[in-house]
C-alpha cells in the first residue's frame, strides 16, 4: 500500500524565487546599463527594439505556448498605434487622450480577438489547423487596407506623423521602455512557469487529450489570445507615443512578417528567445541596411528558412542544447539524475476517495444509439446499461463499431441519434470536456499524453479535473486518488517522474495515460485496448489494478480488448458487437461459450450465423 | 528452389511501440503461405513492413532475392509484387476502372486492357461495374475487386491482407477459386494473412502461426494435423 | 449593368487564373504555398525581361511558366520536401522563400515599378452600349483555357487519375507503386509554373514591382480556401468572390470589397470546413 508522505524539504518554489531575483537583477542591469553610455540615436533605436521585443514575447505566449499560429500581432499592435495617432492628431495630445487611446485600443483588440477566438476555437465542425492562421492573416490584410483607405483619419499610405508628444529625453524613454520590457518579460516567464502555463503547454501538445481531462480549451485559448492581443494594442499605443509616426508600412504586413521571424529565430516557447531576436534584429537592421543594403532582407529570409528547416525549435534552444550536451560530456549532468531519484518518495500524496456512491447504481445508459458516416452505418440502435462495480467488455471483429460506441459515449457530437445518460444526466450534444466533468474518463487506443511535459506534470494536470489552476504560482504537491497512485507505484512511473513523456517506454506511456485518466476519478472509465503492446507481466498488473478499483464500487469500467484471456479474467459482463449491432450481452460464461463469439474472434462470416 | 520472399529477424513497429520482435520466414516460389494469428498479433504490421510503409528497425527483408528493407514503397511494389490491403483499399470517389488502372500503372494501355479482360473473366460482375464509383460497391464486391486489382498486372508475388473478412461463404469460395486458378496458371506465389481457417485449409500449402510479433510455429498443410493446430492457435 | 456583369466575369477569370496553381498544390500536397505570391511576381518580371529585350510580348507567357516550373522544382527539392508532415512549418518556410525571392528581384531589377509591353493591346470596342477592352476578353480566354484544359487532364489522363489518387489516399497510392514524392515535386513545380504564368497574364492590371504578388496571394488564398479541393468549386468560388468584390466596390467602397473577399471565406469555412466543394460532393 502506498504511504501518505508529507514533504518538509524546502519547496522548489522558494529556491526558484531567489534564483528568479538574481536573474531579474542581472537582466535589469543588462537592459538598463547601456543608456548610461549610448548616444541619443542608439538609445532611441534601443527603445524601439525593446518595444518590438515586448511584441515578440507576447506573441510567443500565443504561438509558442498556446500553439495558436497568429499573423495578427502586427494588426493588434497597429490598432493601438493608430488609436493614439488618430486621437493625438485629430483631438489633442494629452494624458486624457492617451488614456482614451489605451481604453479604445485594448477594448477593440480584445473584442476582435474574442470574435476570432469564437470563430476559430469554438467550432464544432473540425476546422483545420490552418484556419486560425488564415483568419489572423485576413485580419492583418484587412487592417492594412483599412488604414490605407482610411482617408484623412488615418492619413492613407503616408500615415500620421509628426504629432506632438510628451517631451521626455531619450534616456527617460529608454528607461520606460526597458522597464516595460522587463516587466512584461518577467510576468510572462512567471505565467508560463506557473501551473496555468503547464495547461497552455498541454493544449499545444495535445488539445484532444486536454479536452478529455476536462479542460475547456476553447475558452482558455480565446481568453489567452484576447488578453495577449489587448496587451499588444497597449504596447502599440506606447509605440506611437514614442515615435510620433504611424504608417501602414510600419504596422502592416512588414511587421507581421518580422514578428514571425523574431519568434522563429529566437525559439518558440522560450519567451527570452523571441525578445532577444527582436532586439538584435531591430538594432542590426539600420546598421546592415547601410552596409549591405541589398542583401540584408534576403539574408534574414534565408536564415529564417534555414531555421525552420533545421532548427525548428529556434536558435536559442539550439544553443542551450549545445551547452547542455557539452556539460554532459564533461559529466556535470549526472547531478540532475541524482536529484530525481532522491525525491522519489515525495513525488505525490495519496488520497482515499470520498465514499459517496454505491455499487449497483446505474451510471451509464445508452439508449438506441446509432451512428452513420455518410452511407455507412457504424452503429445501429445500440442500447445498454452499466452499473457501478461492473466491468463491461465490448468485443467484436475489426470494424464492428467498438471504438465508435465509446466515442459516442465520450463526445456528444458523435452519435447520429439516440441518447446517452451519465449518472442519470443526459450528455446532450456537449463537447468532451463537459462530458468528462460528468464523470467519463477515456483512455485512447494509442496512448494520448503530453509529449513535452514530464510524467509528473502530465499526472498533475489531470488531477485538476479541468479547473483552472494558479496563473502565478507553481504548486509542487500532487494529490492522487488511490487508483492513480497505485498505477504510478506499480507500473514504474515514479522512476520516470521527471522525464519528458516523449522519452518513456511504450508500456510506461500506456501506464501514464491510465494514471491520468484515473486521476480524474471517473464514474465511467473507458479503456480502449489498455494492454496493447504491454508485456504479460504488465498486463497482469493492469488487470489487478482494475480489479481492485472495481472492488471499491466507485466506478464502472468499459473495456475494449482483443486479448480474450484478459477479457475473461477481469470482466463481469461481455457485450459482443458485430456490424454495429449488439449480438450478445451476458456473463463471461454465457458469452464465451456462444458460437457468435468464437466467430467474432475467428473472423468468420457472421451473416449466416445470425439468420 | 529460390525464395521469393524472406524475412530475417525483422523488427518494426509504430514509433516507440515495437510490434514485430524478430520475425523470420521464408516463402519459396509457388508457395501459398497462410500467415495466421489473432487480432493484434502483428500480421498487418508485417505486411506493411515488407511493403516499406513502416520502416524496419532491424533485420532484413528479401524480395526476389533482393534486399528491400529501407527502400521506398513504390520501388518495392514495382518489383513484381502486388498487394490487397485490408483497410482503405480503394480510392472511393474514383471508378472501379480507374482503381484497376491505378493497380497496373507500369503496364501499357494494351496490357492493361487484356489484363482487365482476364480479371473480368474471373469476376464477371466487374464488367458492369467499371463506371461505378468504388466506394459504392458492397463489401463482397470490394473484396473481389481488390483481388482483381492485385492480380491484374500479373505479379509474381501477391500479398493478401484478410480479404475474406466479413464475407459470405459463397464469395469466399469464389475468391479462393480465382486465386487457385491464377496460382496454377502462372505459378503465382501468394502470401495470405488470415483469421479464417476454412479459407486457407485446402488452399494454402504452408502456414505460419503468428503471436505477439513473432512466428511461433510453421508447418505444411500436407501434415494431417495442420488445421487442428491452426484452430487451436486461433481458439479463445 | 451589363458592364458590371462583364467586370464580374473578368475579375472572376483573373481570380481563377491566379489561384489555380495554389489549389493544385494545396489539394495534392496539403501544403499552403505562401511563395505563390513570389511566383506571381516572377511571372511579372518575365514580362519585364521580354519587354526590355524587345521580344514578342506573347513570349512572356511560356517564359514565365518555364521559369516558374524550374524554380518551383528547386524549391520543392530543397525546402518543401523536408517539411512534409509539418504543414504549419511549410507555411513559414514558403513565406521565408517569398522574402528571399522578393529580395533577389529587388537586387536585379530595382525596387521601382516597371512597365511592360502589353500582350493584348488595342482600342476598346463597342458591344451594344458598352466598351470592352480586348485585354478583358484575353483574361476570360486564359481562364477558360486553363479551366477546361486542367479539367480534361484531371478527368481523362493517367496523370489526372494519379493526381486524384494521391489526393484521396496517398498511402494506398504508394502501396500501388506510385512514387508520391515524384508526384509532389511535379505538383509543386506545376503550381509554381501556373502562378508565374498568371503573373505574366495580370501584368497590365498592376505595374511590376518586387511586391506585386503580395496582395494577390491573399486573394488567391481566400479563393482557394472558399473552394476546397475541386476545380469546379474553384470556379464557383472565383465567381462568388469576384461578384462580392466588384459589387461592393461599385456600390460601397473598395475597402468593403477587399473585406468581403476575406470575410466571406472565413465565415464559410467556419460552417463548412471543406468549403464550396462540400456542396458539390453531396450529389
Amino acid at each position: 500500500m502506498p504511504t501518505v508522505v508529507t514533504s518538509d524539504t524546502p519547496s522548489p518554489a522558494q529556491s526558484r524565487v531567489s534564483r528568479l531575483q538574481i536573474w531579474a537583477a542581472f537582466a535589469s542591469f543588462l537592459v538598463l546599463a547601456p543608456s548610461l553610455v549610448l548616444g541619443g540615436y542608439s538609445s532611441g533605436l534601443l527603445v524601439q527594439a525593446f518595444i518590438f521585443g515586448t511584441v515578440a514575447l507576447i506573441t510567443d505566449i500565443v504561438w509558442g505556448y498556446s500553439g495558436v499560429l497568429t499573423f495578427a500581432s502586427a494588426a493588434m499592435f497597429g490598432i493601438g498605434a493608430y488609436a493614439l495617432g488618430i486621437l493625438f492628431v485629430h483631438l489633442s495630445p494629452s494624458l486624457a487622450a492617451v488614456a482614451a487611446a489605451l481604453a479604445i485600443a485594448v477594448i477593440a483588440a480584445g473584442l476582435l480577438s474574442a470574435v476570432i477566438g469564437w470563430l476559430a476555437f469554438y467550432s464544432r465542425t473540425k476546422v483545420s489547423d490552418f484556419y486560425v492562421a488564415v483568419v489572423t492573416l485576413g485580419v492583418s490584410v484587412v487592417f492594412e487596407q483599412a488604414v490605407l483607405y482610411g482617408g484623412a483619419t488615418t492619413g492613407g499610405s503616408n500615415g500620421l506623423s509628426g504629432f506632438t508628444t510628451f517631451s521626455l529625453n531619450n534616456q527617460s524613454w529608454y528607461v520606460i521602455g526597458g522597464i516595460g520590457l522587463l516587466a512584461f518579460g518577467g510576468t510572462a516567464l512567471r505565467i508560463v512557469g506557473s501551473d496555468f502555463g503547464l495547461i497552455l503547454r498541454a493544449i499545444r501538445d495535445n488539445e484532444a487529450r486536454c479536452r478529455y481531462i476536462g479542460i475547456r480549451t476553447p475558452l482558455i485559448k480565446t481568453v489567452v489570445f484576447s488578453v495577449c492581443n489587448a496587451l499588444l494594442a497597449a504596447v502599440g499605443v506606447f509605440y506611437s507615443l514614442y515615435t510620433t509616426v504611424v504608417a501602414p508600412s510600419l504596422v502592416g504586413m512588414t511587421l507581421a512578417t518580422n514578428v514571425l521571424i523574431w519568434v522563429i529565430l529566437g525559439g518558440r516557447a522560450t519567451i527570452i528567445g523571441p525578445a532577444l531576436a527582436a532586439i538584435l534584429v531591430t538594432v542590426a537592421t539600420p546598421q546592415l541596411t547601410t552596409t549591405i543594403p541589398l542583401y540584408w532582407q534576403g539574408l534574414l529570409g534565408l536564415t529564417f528558412v534555414l531555421v525552420v528547416l533545421f532548427l525548428p525549435r529556434g536558435i536559442l534552444p539550439a544553443i542551450w542544447d549545445g551547452i547542455k550536451s557539452a556539460l554532459s560530456v564533461v559529466g556535470l549532468n549526472t547531478t540532475i539524475m541524482a536529484k530525481a531519484n532522491a525525491n522519489a518518495d515525495t513525488l505525490f500524496e495519496t488520497r482515499s476517495p470520498a465514499l459517496s456512491s454505491v455499487a449497483g447504481q446505474t451510471v451509464l445508459d445508452v439508449l438506441d444509439v446509432s451512428k452513420r458516416f455518410g452511407s455507412f452505418q457504424a452503429l445501429t440502435n445500440v442500447s445498454l446499461t452499466v452499473q457501478r462495480g461492473e466491468l463491461l467488455s465490448i468485443v467484436g471483429p475489426n470494424g464492428a463499431g467498438k471504438t465508435s460506441l465509446v466515442k459516442c459515449i465520450s463526445d456528444g457530437d458523435e452519435r447520429s441519434s439516440g441518447s446517452i445518460l451519465i449518472g442519470g444526466k443526459s450528455i446532450e450534444h456537449n463537447a468532451p470536456e463537459l462530458i468528462t466533468r460528468l464523470g467519463v474518463g477515456r483512455k485512447f487506443q494509442a496512448a494520448s499524453i503530453f509529449e513535452t511535459l514530464t510524467v509528473g506534470e502530465c499526472i498533475k494536470i489531470a488531477t485538476w479535473k479541468g479547473e483552472v489552476p494558479s496563473i502565478w504560482n507553481r504548486h509542487s504537491n500532487v494529490v492522487l486518488p488511490r487508483g492513480a497512485a497505485e498505477v504510478a507505484e506499480t507500473l514504474g512511473l515514479k522512476h520516470v517522474w521527471d522525464i519528458s513523456a516523449k522519452d518513456i517506454s511504450h508500456g510506461q506511456r500506456q501506464a501514464l495515460e491510465l494514471a491520468m485518466v484515473l486521476a480524474l476519478e471517473p464514474s465511467v472509465l473507458i479503456l480502449d485496448e489498455p494492454t496493447a503492446g504491454l508485456t504479460t507481466h504488465e498486463r497482469s498488473i493492469v488487470g489487478d489494478v482494475l480489479m481492485r478499483l472495481l472492488a471499491t464500487g466507485q466506478l464502472a469500467i468499459i473495456l475494449i480488448e482483443h486479448d480474450f484471456e484478459f477479457v475473461k479474467r477481469i470482466s463481469t459482463r461481455i457485450v459482443v458487437l458485430v456490424n454495429g449491432q449488439i449480438v450478445a450481452n451476458g456473463t463471461v460464461e454465457e458469452v464465451s461459450n456462444s458460437e457468435i463469439v468464437r466467430d467474432a474472434y475467428l473472423g468468420r462470416s457472421h451473416k449466416e450465423n445470425m439468420k | 528452389m529460390s525464395s521469393v520472399l524472406s524475412c530475417d529477424q525483422l523488427h518494426s513497429g509504430y514509433g516507440a511501440v515495437e510490434v514485430l520482435s524478430g520475425v523470420s520466414l521464408k516463402i519459396q516460389a509457388s508457395d501459398i503461405y497462410a500467415l495466421v494469428g489473432k487480432n493484434g498479433a502483428g500480421k498487418t504490421t508485417l505486411l506493411q513492413t515488407i511493403l516499406g510503409v513502416l520502416k524496419a528497425t532491424a533485420g532484413s527483408i528479401m524480395v526476389f532475392e533482393k534486399e528491400v528493407a529501407g527502400m521506398p514503397t513504390h520501388r518495392i511494389v514495382t518489383s513484381g509484387l502486388a498487394c490487397a490491403p485490408q483497410e482503405k483499399a480503394f480510392f472511393n470517389d474514383l471508378t472501379v476502372d480507374e482503381n484497376l488502372r491505378l493497380g497496373s500503372l507500369s503496364s501499357s494501355k494494351s496490357e492493361f486492357v487484356s489484363g482487365r479482360d482476364r480479371v473480368i473473366e474471373m469476376f464477371p460482375f466487374i464488367a458492369n461495374r467499371l463506371r461505378q464509383r468504388a466506394g459504392t460497391l458492397s463489401g463482397g464486391e470490394q473484396a473481389m475487386v481488390k483481388v482483381a486489382r492485385a492480380l491484374l498486372p500479373k505479379p509474381k508475388l501477391v500479398l493478401l491482407d484478410e480479404v475474406t473478412e466479413g464475407l459470405q461463404p459463397l464469395t469466399i469460395d469464389r475468391v479462393r477459386d480465382v486465386l487457385m486458378r491464377d496460382h496454377t496458371e502462372r505459378n503465382t506465389t501468394i502470401l495470405v494473412v488470415e483469421q479464417n481457417v476454412d479459407f486457407v485449409a485446402g488452399f494454402a500449402t504452408r502456414y505460419g502461426l503468428m503471436e505477439r510479433g513473432q512466428i511461433r510455429a510453421e508447418g505444411s498443410f500436407a501434415e494431417a494435423d495442420a488445421v487442428d493446430r491452426i484452430s487451436e492457435h486461433l481458439s479463445i | 449593368m451589363l458592364e458590371l456583369a462583364l467586370n464580374v466575369i473578368t475579375t472572376a477569370s483573373v481570380f481563377f487564373t491566379v489561384s489555380v496553381g495554389l489549389l493544385i498544390v494545396l489539394s495534392i500536397m496539403g501544403v499552403v504555398n505562401l511563395a505563390h505570391g513570389a511566383f506571381l511576381t516572377i511571372g511579372g518580371y518575365a514580362a519585364v525581361v521580354v519587354s526590355q529585350n524587345g521580344w514578342n510580348p506573347w513570349f512572356s507567357l511560356p517564359l514565365a511558366a518555364v521559369v516558374g516550373f524550374i524554380l518551383g522544382l528547386i524549391m520543392e527539392l530543397i525546402v518543401a520536401r523536408r517539411l512534409y508532415g509539418r504543414p504549419l512549418d511549410t507555411i513559414l518556410a514558403t513565406w521565408g522563400l517569398a522574402i528571399i525571392v522578393t529580395q533577389i528581384l529587388s537586387d536585379q531589377f530595382g525596387r521601382s515599378a516597371q512597365f511592360v509591353d502589353e500582350i493584348v493591346s488595342g482600342e476598346p470596342f463597342q458591344i451594344a452600349d458598352m466598351f470592352v477592352s480586348p485585354y478583358k476578353i484575353f483574361t476570360i480566354g486564359v481562364a477558360l483555357v486553363l479551366g477546361v484544359g486542367l479539367t480534361l487532364v484531371v478527368r481523362y489522363t493517367n496523370v489526372g487519375i494519379i493526381a486524384r489518387a494521391v489526393i484521396m489516399n496517398p498511402a494506398l497510392a504508394r502501396t500501388l507503386g506510385i512514387n508520391t514524392n515524384c508526384v509532389n515535386s511535379i505538383t509543386f513545380a506545376l503550381g509554381s509554373a501556373l502562378a508565374a504564368f498568371a503573373g505574366a497574364v495580370i501584368v497590365p492590371m498592376s505595374s511590376v514591382d518586387p511586391h506585386m504578388g503580395t496582395p494577390w496571394v491573399v486573394t488567391a488564398f481566400m479563393v482557394v480556401l472558399a473552394a476546397g479541393i475541386s476545380l469546379p468549386a474553384l470556379l464557383l468560388s472565383a465567381v462568388g468572390l469576384a461578384a462580392a468584390q466588384v459589387l461592393a466596390t461599385y456600390f460601397l467602397a473598395p475597402v468593403v470589397g477587399s473585406l468581403l473577399v476575406i470575410a466571406f471565406p472565413i465565415l464559410l469555412l467556419r460552417l463548412f470546413p471543406d468549403g464550396i466543394s462540400t456542396f458539390l460532393r453531396s450529389r
